[in-house]
């Protein structure tokens, strides 16, 4: 997957950016300087990585809380 | 008697301050949002715990805003919270900008600063356009600078049970319900969109 493509993807998974940001990220993508795109890519893939870890400790956190 | 006056209006405050410090299970749906939050706040034992929460609530995603509908008085401090954790971003960006970047444990706006190290323009999302299209847009390894931050699981819970004390059962429940419902969102999509998102995630290795 080249990485214009990649970057589309991880922004549609992305919870950190609301959707106008999303939109207008995505109106200038043409524009951007391939580090640019490497920059916020590599933001977005932390993002996730980060985002399922805490989602899963919050998960578990609210089953324990709610079964006492 | 206008220190009668004083003096009453003293014992009133101690009064709150008492309440609010203590909040009862019974009376807990009495509390507007603004008490709630003070309450919280005003709690040692549970006050790292809370911004451990909130943080991390942060973190997974500032749209957690969109837990509005059906959920009483939890929106109003949710957007303050967020609106907050932003002012804290901003004030922490200056004073790193200034040259400060000493770590103040009594610094109020650090501790809910959500991603301490993560580039304003990032934290600011709304903004995020006028940043790329900018002289602004960080050229850096973002993953050199970016944190996260993790809690482990026994701060959260503990944050999650203070939280449905001060808001009482049911409302907490339905609370804790819907904040376990979005982090169950984050992780049924990445399910859904597994060998996608993995490929996404790939092309930045």
């Amino acid at each position: 997957m080249d990485q214009k493509t990649a970057l589309k993807v991880l922004l549609e998974h992305s919870n950190f950016f609301s959707e106008s940001s999303k939109t207008q990220i995505l109106s200038q993508l043409d524009h951007l300087r391939d580090e640019e795109i490497k920059t916020l890519g590599k933001f977005l893939v932390l993002e996730k990585k980060k985002s399922l870890e805490n989602a899963k400790q919050l998960k578990t956190a609210v089953e324990s809380v709610l079964s006492t | 008697m206008i220190f009668n006056e004083s003096s009453e209006t003293t014992q009133d405050n101690s009064k709150q301050e008492v309440k609010e410090k203590n909040p009862k299970q019974d009376r807990a749906q009495y509390l507007t949002s603004g008490e709630k939050l003070r309450a919280t706040l005003n709690d040692p034992a549970t006050k790292e715990a809370f911004f451990a929460t909130l943080r991390t609530l942060v973190n997974i995603g500032i749209s957690i805003i969109d837990l509005v509908p059906g959920i009483g008085e939890l929106p109003s401090w949710v957007a303050d919270a967020i609106k907050v954790t932003k002012e804290a971003k901003k004030k922490n960006f200056a004073n790193r900008m200034k040259g400060n970047n000493e770590k103040n444990p009594d610094d109020f706006w650090q501790k809910i600063d959500p991603t301490p190290d993560v580039p304003v323009w990032i934290a600011l999302g709304s903004e995020v356009g006028e940043a790329v299209s900018g002289t602004a847009f960080p050229s850096h390894a973002v993953e050199s600078t970016a944190q996260f931050a993790g809690y482990d699981l026994g701060r959260i819970t503990a944050g999650l049970k203070r939280l449905k004390e001060i808001w009482g059962e049911q409302e907490g429940n339905e609370v804790i319900k819907e904040i376990g419902q979005k982090a169950n969102n984050e992780l049924t999509d990445y399910q859904n969109n597994q060998i996608q998102i993995n490929s996404a995630m790939q092309a930045f290795a």
